[in-house]
């Protein structure tokens, strides 16, 4: 938690007070946008153009109300652009698709957790056919776990077409893991 | 559970890590503090405005509005230039007719001095000085004819000019 003093050295300009920011909440960051993309180069540079973004808007800093929200807005935004300029991902054949993601659920490291790469061909197995609308609303209901007042806030989407576009995303997930696993 | 679920699952519990953070931060605070160096600099104190969204949207719309003015002052002084040379040619015109008319006067005199003195000794006459004779006798029938409707007005009856026919006699 960044205290009011840092926040208000930060709003004046004070680089070691925006230095302790960058630190607080860079995993933070990075964590929600390579969980968006999939991509550890991408997610690094989204991080740091999210960052310099919060840089540039510093004055519009609450020091009264979390930042969590805020940033979390930014770094959504900036995922969302990426997203629309990489429009078109490289598509997979559906050859062994199946067995590539049935092998990428079962593996799992000491941890029981993914390695980064194992996350990233998994998602983009699966996402791939989506529009950057309906993986950004997918991502951030379904695997961020965020409300849709909450994804609301950050995108600028309406409830309804937050609805849509998740419902959209669910069904053709569905299939296509019938379609590959069954 | 289904498999849906269980990839739901399995990519909700997933947490990344940020490798090189401390690479990462001074990364960040590099390119901070280069803005801010560009953002402290003439060019940028100079042209800086133009980073601003409202104002280079009104600004924008200034300029178009001041290019449709321009184009619409173009188009009235255009429509003016054409009537003033309109009206040009015709006061040319009636100035070409007025001398052509006072030509065929002097023209008409000319025929009739050297058709008479043909017969007598012979003179000869600048044509300036014959159409200073004519213009004065121009004027004078001019002024003959303003002094008889002065007169026609004052006595308040019409009266038969002699002169009244404007013919040229010489």
């Amino acid at each position: 938690m960044i205290e009011k003093e840092i926040l208000e050295a930060i709003k004046e300009g004070d680089s070691l007070a925006f230095r302790n920011l960058v630190e607080s909440y860079i995993d933070f960051a990075y964590s929600l946008a390579f969980k968006v993309l999939g991509d550890t180069e991408v997610s690094n540079d989204v991080v740091q153009e999210s960052f310099i973004k919060i840089w540039e808007k510093r004055r519009s800093i609450r020091s009264d109300g979390s930042l969590s929200p805020w940033i979390r807005k930014i770094v959504i935004n900036k995922c969302y652009d990426h997203l629309r300029k990489k429009r078109r991902e490289a598509g997979f054949s559906s050859e062994n698709s199946g067995k590539e993601v049935e092998r990428l659920i079962g593996s799992e490291t000491s941890d029981g957790e993914f390695q980064d790469h194992e996350y990233s061909k998994l998602l983009h197995r699966l996402t791939f056919t989506l529009s950057p609308k309906q993986k950004l609303v997918f991502m951030l209901s379904e695997i961020e776990g965020m409300s849709h007042d909450e994804i609301a806030e950050s995108t600028g989407l309406t409830k309804s077409s937050i609805k849509s576009n998740l419902n959209h995303a669910r069904k053709n997930l569905k299939n296509k893991i019938e379609k590959q696993l069954n | 559970m289904t498999k849906y679920d269980e990839i739901i699952n399995k990519l909700k519990g997933f947490s990344p890590e940020i490798r090189g953070k401390d690479f990462h931060v001074q990364k960040i605070m590099d390119r901070t503090i280069s803005i801010s160096r560009e953002r402290n600099s003439i060019y940028n104190f100079i042209f800086g405005w133009s980073n601003i969204l409202w104002l280079r949207r009104s600004l924008a719309a200034a300029s178009i509005f001041i290019v449709s003015l321009f184009v619409f002052q173009q188009f009235v002084i255009v429509n003016r230039i054409g009537s003033l040379e309109k009206r040009m040619v015709e006061i040319n015109t009636e100035n070409i007719l007025e001398n052509q008319k006072e030509n065929v006067i002097v023209n008409a005199a000319i025929f009739r001095i050297t058709d008479e003195t043909n017969l007598t000794d012979s003179i000869k006459v600048a044509r300036k000085d014959l159409r200073s004779l004519v213009g004065s006798y121009r004027d004078l029938l001019k002024r003959y004819n303003e002094l008889e409707d002065e007169i026609r007005h004052q006595r308040g009856e019409a009266l038969i000019s002699p002169g009244s026919d404007n013919n040229i006699k010489l």
